[in-house]
């Protein structure tokens, strides 16, 4: 194949990330769990209704304390929000009450203090936590993406048990009781767990058109997953580029597995953005933009935020 | 002093709940002049709405904000592209509706122009608050300009109108779709039916010119189009719904031997108007037939007026002075014809004339040329005839309330010389009683005939005189025009109320029209018939104005089929 590009702009990095397989030696996906390896025919129609589940995280302020010890303990100051939007024919909205907007300041050890910073009317509430194995400024950073990834989770979980909607969540499923219509859709790929003659299917399919699910297995956990072409990019581009994973818990039957990796084909391609709208398109569902962009809202202005924190810390009221 | 009380019962405008709130963005800022409202989901303001809030000030004093809606945008909020709308609707891209209204300020009480604080609410003011608002509170005496779209009044102060503060009314607009004189009409209904005259009502008198059509000549006939919906829109005003109870029509003579007056579909009730040589000549009415612009720069208008001198001592020295004739140089002018051959025998140098004076012999042959073109169109309504009863055919304006003179079958020349005549006589017998009440009101389209904006004329002068001194002396003109750029802008100044109706795009632009918001000036080009943007001193933005339906007959078939053949008698 003649040299192609990728469509993500740069600062976000790539959607695929060849990491290295680290996890060589978990067994090889089962690809035969649904019929021979080809382009899959689809079946029933498209859902009612759709949610989509993700979220936003920003780091406000870095900071740095003495430990206790006499050395020297990070701190970070950081907002998260995570949303739900949801589609129904006709309409789109972002649920209101889904939204939660969460404070942090973690810190690389020490006794970490709440951090309550006077905002005009509102005050700024930053909770104090020791994230587990944080030694760095980048490890906060790591494990305030974990904070939302859990916030993510939970409000997964409330939500993907109104079973009459089909349910999409960022990332890996990471649910511990996720309801029977929840489906993980993961923008960045990072494995591809398929061996190389099983990915040659992967450059044919056409925008719709999805793999037969397979299943994986990672440090013992079982999901179930294929690959869905959402979107025909033009020729320059990489064909590889337009494709998503997703993926259901392993513990669902393969029959229901099977109906909500159709569903997920109806509704995907229709969702993905164009390059003019998102920098991460197409993966980055149109939808799913415009509730980041919300969220983002919410955590506030950045400049003014950091300003505020700034000042409070500079008067030494905190 | 300005009449405000603070609204303490805000129960009244609270009840419906906020319209919305203050908005805060640097894009709408909100500025002590103007502001944003984001208008709240289940309410909706619209172009004209009035509303109200109350700001609180670092010192615990709460300033009242009144103002007038005059731009509302909706949004979709969280799009960045034209092609959004497609995903929204689509149910792909989560937006949210967004309905902001830009209100400009009409009032603040107390006088502490400070921007309304973000996030304050806004309510649609009704009642004593929208009184507020548009300045009604404060008005000692005010008359019904029309309704509001909302269906509610809208008054303005009569102390502007009956030159206390201020006097005038111009109105522009297209002709035809602008129905500037069912305006006109429906302020004099207004001023003499809605009490705001008091006693004088009844002495009030108005001298009405019908330029166009016949429309003015049915007013005293009810009009039988008229439906209960536009009874209750009179009825709301306070106004009844009535044809013009006090009204005499005067039409001008028709050419040959009688005088009876020209019109078309009615002549029952119209009487013909003429004037006699000998008022022509003493009245100083020859200038009226030298009306066009830019006569008065030439000489031809020096030697108008020593003709005209001429001619006035003429006819004191004509003998009977009862009878309608002169005698000039020996000889009778027995009609119009004669008097133009006697003037120019009288003037023509090469006649012998000296009446002329100095004047260069081109400037005298100018003179009689203009003469000679203007004696076939005015020539009938100037008469020699002393077998009829000519003080029959003099407009008597004092005679009824409502005056009307047709003139809209008359020649350009004629019609200048008819409006002249009558309006100087009016002028000179106000000037003469030295009393403003009772005022009369003048009612003339197309002032741009009448007072160009260029050049000089007699009866530019005469209207000139009335914009700058009627005021004192109680003669308010309400003149209308297509274009109010045409026109002097001296008499146009001196307006205390412009209204426009429908106005040309172009002419919109002009700077005859600055009172006009953008907003407004865009709207003026989409008005309706019977709607129009009124600006009055007092209030710092235009209205829209909704007048109804003429409850008088303004054309033959509207007159409304009266069942008793008397009733004529015992409404008199």
């Amino acid at each position: 194949m003649p040299l192609r590009l990728l469509p993500w702009a740069p600062e976000y990095s790539t959607a695929m990330q060849f990491d290295a397989d680290a996890a060589e030696d978990d067994a090889p996906a089962d690809t035969t769990i649904e019929g021979p390896w080809q382009a899959v025919a689809l079946s029933g129609p498209a859902p009612e209704a759709v949610q989509i589940i993700d979220g936003v995280r920003r780091a406000e302020m870095h900071a740095m304390d003495d430990a206790p010890d006499g050395g020297a303990l990070f701190g970070l100051f950081g907002s998260l929000a995570v949303g739900a939007v949801r589609l129904d024919p006709g309409s789109a909205r972002i649920l209101d009450d889904s939204i939660r907007l969460e404070r942090r300041y973690l810190q690389t050890g020490g006794e970490p203090r709440a951090q309550v910073i006077p905002c005009g009317a509102a005050t700024l509430h930053f909770r104090p936590k020791i994230p587990d194995q944080a030694s760095s400024a980048n490890d906060l950073v790591a494990a305030l993406n974990r904070d939302m990834l859990d916030e993510e989770a939970r409000l997964a979980e409330t939500l993907s048990h109104d079973e009459s909607v089909l349910t999409f969540v960022d990332g890996p499923l990471r649910l511990r009781s996720p309801g029977q219509r929840v489906v993980g859709y993961i923008k960045r790929i990072h494995r591809w767990y398929l061996d190389a003659e099983h990915q040659l299917l992967l450059l044919t399919l056409k925008p719709g058109e999805r793999t037969p699910l397979f299943r994986i297995t990672e440090a013992g956990h079982e999901r179930t997953s294929w690959f869905l072409r959402i979107a025909d990019l033009s020729a320059q581009f990489h064909p590889l580029a337009g494709l998503m994973r997703l993926e259901v818990p392993g513990t669902l039957p393969i029959p229901d597995a099977i109906r909500l990796a159709d569903q997920s084909a109806r509704v995907l391609p229709r969702l993905a953005s164009s390059p003019v709208r998102d920098p991460r398109s197409p993966q980055n569902l149109i939808p799913v933009g415009a509730l980041e962009s919300a969220l983002t809202h919410r955590l506030g202005d950045r400049r003014w935020i950091g300003r505020l924190i700034t000042t409070a810390v500079g008067r030494g009221t905190l | 002093m300005n009449g405000h009380t603070p609204i303490s019962n805000l129960k009244d405008i609270t009840e419906t709940g906020p319209a919305g709130l203050v908005l805060g963005t640097s894009a709408e800022a909100s500025t002590p002049l103007s502001f944003s409202v984001l208008v709240a989901d289940d309410r909706y303001l619209q172009l004209d709405d009035v509303v109200h809030l109350r700001s609180p000030l670092p010192d615990g004093e709460v300033i009242d904000v009144y103002g007038v809606v005059d731009e509302v945008r909706a949004t979709h909020e969280g799009v960045s592209f034209d092609s959004d709308v497609r995903l929204a609707i689509d149910g792909i891209l989560p937006v949210q509706h967004a309905v902001v209204a830009h209100v400009s300020v009409t009032r603040v009480e107390p006088e502490i122009f400070v921007p309304p604080v973000p996030g304050t609410e806004v309510h649609q003011a009704h009642g004593a608050a929208r009184d507020a608002a548009l300045f009604f509170d404060g008005m000692q005496t005010r008359v019904p300009f029309g309704l509001s779209r909302a269906g509610e009044t809208i008054f303005a102060n009569m102390e502007f109108l009956d030159g206390t503060r201020g006097a005038h009314v111009n109105i522009s607009g297209i002709s035809g779709i602008a129905t500037k004189t069912s305006y006109a009409m429906f302020l004099l209904h207004a001023l003499f039916e809605g009490g705001a005259l008091g006693v004088e009502a009844a002495n009030t008198r108005s001298i009405i010119f019908n330029v166009k059509g016949e429309d003015l000549l049915f007013l005293d006939k009810p009009n039988a189009r008229l439906d209960d919906t536009q009874r209750t829109r009179y009825a709301t005003m306070g106004l009844p719904a009535q044809a013009f109870g006090s009204v005499a029509l005067y039409a001008p003579v028709a050419r040959g031997a009688q005088p009876i007056p020209d019109t078309g579909s009615r002549l029952e009730g119209v009487t013909g108007y003429c004037w006699t040589l000998r008022e022509f000549c003493a009245d100083h009415y020859l200038r009226f037939l030298f009306a066009e612009a830019d006569d008065e720069r030439s000489q031809i208008a020096y030697v108008a007026q020593s003709v005209e001198a001429q001619l006035a001592m003429a006819a004191r020295l004509s003998l009977p002075v009862t009878s309608a004739t002169v005698e000039i140089g020996g000889v009778r002018c027995n009609d119009f014809r004669e008097l133009v051959e006697q003037i120019a025998a009288m003037t023509d140098p090469d006649q012998g004339g000296t009446w002329a004076g100095r004047a260069a012999p081109g400037t005298v042959h100018a003179f009689l040329r203009r003469l000679e073109a203007a004696a076939p169109h005015v020539g009938h309504l100037v008469r020699g005839d002393d077998s009829e009863d000519m003080a029959s055919h003099r407009i008597d304006w004092q005679r009824e309330q409502v005056t009307v003179v047709d003139i809209h079958r008359l020649h350009d020349r004629a019609k200048r010389f008819v409006v002249g005549a009558v309006l100087k006589r009016m002028f000179e017998e106000k000037e003469t009683r030295g009393a403003a009440r009772p005022l009369v009101f003048v009612v003339l389209d197309e002032l741009n005939k009448y007072a160009p904006r260029e050049g000089h004329s007699p009866i530019k002068d005469v209207l000139l005189d009335i914009a700058e001194r009627g005021r004192s002396l109680g003669v308010v003109l309400i003149g209308a025009q297509q274009t109010a750029s045409e026109v002097e802008p001296r008499v146009v100044a001196n307006c205390a109320f412009r209204v426009v109706g429908r106005l040309d795009t172009a002419e919109a632009q002009r700077n005859e029209y600055g009172f006009l918001t953008p907003a407004a000036r865009a709207r003026a080009s989409l008005l309706k018939p019977g709607t129009m943007i009124l600006h009055q001193p007092e209030i710092p933005v235009p209205l829209l104005v909704q007048f109804p339906f003429p409850a008088w007959a303004t054309r033959a078939s509207e007159v409304a089929a009266t069942t008793d053949p008397f009733a004529r008698f015992e409404n008199r």
